[in-house]
């Protein structure tokens, strides 16, 4: 892949990864109320962390082999940061899909079941939202100290 | 897919961030880190294999939850409610003391 090409998937992949953090806080706020329902709001947000996610999981390898060691060497807290943003990613992609599953799934159980599973929903999603928010954080942050 | 299907499906994702945090502990308390400023990246990239191998056993551990599910559905809704919790502190914590 070009300099060019990473330098926009990177920069597609930092604007999405802020995109993704709103589209998260939108079902997080949305489905406190255990008999709320807001299924679109839930596949968007979740389909949008994962095309962010692939698109992260596609530069990564050219971090790896153009970027990593300068940026460990220049600022080795900057780096370690990456990869605690790298570990929560896996986070984001895992919880928003649990969020998912549990809330187009909640309508199909009755009583108590059924608000115990829309809350978990609406937990998955919180805590998806939150980890979203630290690393797009993390990866401003990074962005602004090194860049392909 | 049933109601009792998601029951599986929410702790069987819930592995996922779990046992990828719990390969990351390993590798840092067990296994020699090489310092990154210092060593060139390895050509296998070790958070594939940890999100791989991850993937890997939360498919693997379906078929065990689709029975909880069927047996006790009571059972396998606390299961799915704890795998959460302690699945994001876990990776939580993970990120924060092994980078």
């Amino acid at each position: 892949m070009s300099l060019l090409a990473l330098r926009v998937l990177e920069h597609v992949h930092g604007h999405l990864g802020w995109l993704t953090v709103i589209a998260l806080v939108h079902p997080a706020i949305l489905l406190r109320r255990p008999a709320r329902r807001a299924p679109l709001a839930a596949l968007l947000a979740t389909l949008l962390v994962t095309l962010t996610a692939s698109l992260g999981a596609a530069t990564y390898p050219s971090y790896r082999t153009l970027l990593k060691q300068a940026l460990f060497k220049e600022t080795p807290t900057i780096g370690w940061m990456f990869e605690r943003k790298e570990h929560l990613a896996i986070g984001v992609l895992a919880f928003a899909w649990v969020g998912l599953v549990a809330h187009l799934w909640a309508p199909r159980l009755e009583g108590e079941a059924r608000v115990r599973l829309a809350t978990l929903a609406w937990r998955a999603y919180a805590i998806a939202a939150t980890f979203a928010a630290l690393v797009a954080g993390i990866g401003t942050l990074v962005a602004v100290t090194t860049s392909f | 897919m049933g109601p009792r299907a998601a029951l599986a499906v929410i702790p069987a994702l819930c592995v996922v961030p779990a046992a990828y945090a719990i390969q990351r502990l390993y590798e840092v308390l067990f296994v020699v880190q090489f310092d990154p400023a210092q060593a060139p990246p390895s050509p296998s990239i070790a958070l594939f294999w940890r999100a791989g191998v991850a993937a890997a056993l939360a498919f693997g551990s379906l078929g065990p939850l689709f029975q909880l599910g069927e047996r006790s559905p009571a059972a396998a809704m606390r299961l799915a409610e704890a795998s959460l919790i302690v699945s994001a502190v876990l990776l939580a914590a993970q990120a924060l003391v092994a980078p």
